[in-house]
């Protein structure tokens, strides 16, 4: 059962001051000092086992955000009521580009008897004519018109024509939402290239960032290094990757990982998928650059949690395995853009 | 034996694959070479199937609708064009 993911990973992650982790309800009444109450903000962001999709989930002292929602209304609705967020607000959803691996399982967060409120949604608009996004815009349509529910535009993340948006969680998480390569690019006839950006930067910027980029390939990873200039502001540089495409070869360039550095590379992976995804390339480079991998298609949810405190150091747990790992649709990728990866 | 027909839409395309949304419902993944050379991601297809009375055969022919797909992207244009008269967004940075 997954209930036992958070709590086994606060354990492991030796965050028992918070008091979550076997505390009694008479431990839990207990006055909590000013040093508890700033512990009590950590940052806790699972990239969910969704099969060959995308869904992260991160929370923030209150606050709840969800980008992507993974292929399956059934398993993000089995991971709904795992982890106890029927009756509960998503305070931003975040749909990084209208693929149905990353789309389908949003539509479960507007089902009705869930009693799921969503206070913010943002997707870049694009049409697109698959029948499971009209029925995800038409809920986004309906509680926009009620008043219940703010949509923006992934192009115009501020509704202010500024290409970065900054959401502050209740915590002090900051999330970072910057538009994708735009629609007038040639590269952007593909929707893996309208990918919205996140970058997430912790309580304390120097416990725990991540960058989180959908399935951007290669054509919109030169345009965050190049045009975008996303390196000078906000800043690539992050502690955690999560990977882009899935671990493919074509959402990863040595530039792109040499702007980002990250500590370690999460890859959203179905460990039967057609697309050869985590392809062998993507992971010698990441290799060649002495970065770990974790993957939920041999790791299960993959949890990083930060205390939110200054100095404090974020830690990562997964349900099973350990990092690096194989998997069995691994295959090494035919594709121009992969042989080599610039 | 009856003949069937369903409609695809080209959800995504990779290396050798295609994500395929059929009749509005499921998503299955075919070969890339089992479409029409032109179809792209989005792309409206209409799908026959016919089968030979003895039942030895099955034959699919999978025609690429483009009246269907400015149709459907029409409609999805108009469709966002809608959720944009809710509620006034104030615009900025969001403080939760």
């Amino acid at each position: 059962m997954l209930p036992s993911i958070g709590r086994r990973a606060l354990c492991a992650c030796g965050l028992l001051a918070l008091g979550s982790c076997g505390r009694s309800d008479a431990a839990a009444r207990q006055p909590v000092t000013t040093t508890a109450v700033v512990a009590a903000r950590p940052l806790v962001v699972r990239v969910l086992d969704v099969g060959q999709g995308d869904a992260t989930l991160i929370e923030n002292g209150g606050s709840r955000v969800l980008i992507d929602g993974g292929p399956e209304a059934s398993r993000l609705g089995y991971l709904l009521d795992s982890l106890g967020l029927n009756d509960s607000t998503f305070d931003v959803v975040i749909l990084t580009h209208p693929h149905a691996d990353h789309l389908i399982g949003l539509r479960e967060l507007f089902r009705t008897s869930r009693h799921i409120t969503v206070r913010f949604f943002f997707e870049n608009k694009d049409p697109f004519t698959t029948a499971n996004l009209r029925h995800l815009r038409d809920s986004i349509n309906a509680r926009v018109a009620r008043g219940q529910l703010i949509y923006r535009d992934t192009d115009d993340p501020c509704a202010t024509g500024a290409p970065l948006c900054t959401i502050t969680m209740k915590g002090g998480a900051k999330l970072h939402i910057l538009r994708p390569l735009p629609s007038s690019y040639a590269a952007s006839t593909n929707p893996n290239n309208r990918s919205a950006v996140v970058k997430l930067v912790g309580p304390d910027s120097a416990s725990f960032t991540m960058w989180l980029a959908g399935d951007a390939e290669q054509e919109a990873i030169g345009w965050f290094l190049g045009a975008a200039h996303y390196n000078a502001n906000p800043g690539m540089r992050v502690d955690v990757l999560k990977a882009d495409h899935h671990g493919s070869c074509n959402g990863v360039t040595n530039a792109y990982v040499n702007a980002i550095k990250p500590q370690i590379v999460a890859a959203s992976v179905g460990a039967i998928n057609a697309y050869g995804h985590m392809h062998t390339q993507a992971k010698a480079l990441y290799r060649a650059h002495a970065i770990p991998w974790y993957r939920t298609d041999q790791n299960g949810t993959i949890e990083f949690q930060s205390p939110g405190t200054p100095g404090g150091k974020f830690t990562v747990s997964v349900q099973r395995g350990k990092r690096d790992m194989k998997g069995p649709s691994d295959k090494h990728s035919t594709q121009a853009e992969c042989n080599p990866i610039p | 034996m009856s003949d069937s027909a369903q409609r695809w839409v080209v959800d995504s395309i990779e290396e050798s694959v295609a994500s395929v949304e059929v009749d509005g419902k499921s998503m299955i993944t075919v070969p890339r070479t089992l479409l029409p050379s032109g179809a792209r991601q989005g792309h409206v297809l209409q799908v026959k199937r016919q089968l030979s009375p003895d039942g030895m055969r099955s034959t699919l022919t999978i025609d690429l609708d483009e009246a269907a797909t400015t149709q459907a992207l029409a409609e999805s244009a108009a469709q966002v064009k809608k959720g944009v008269k809710g509620k006034r967004d104030p615009g900025g940075d969001i403080t939760l």
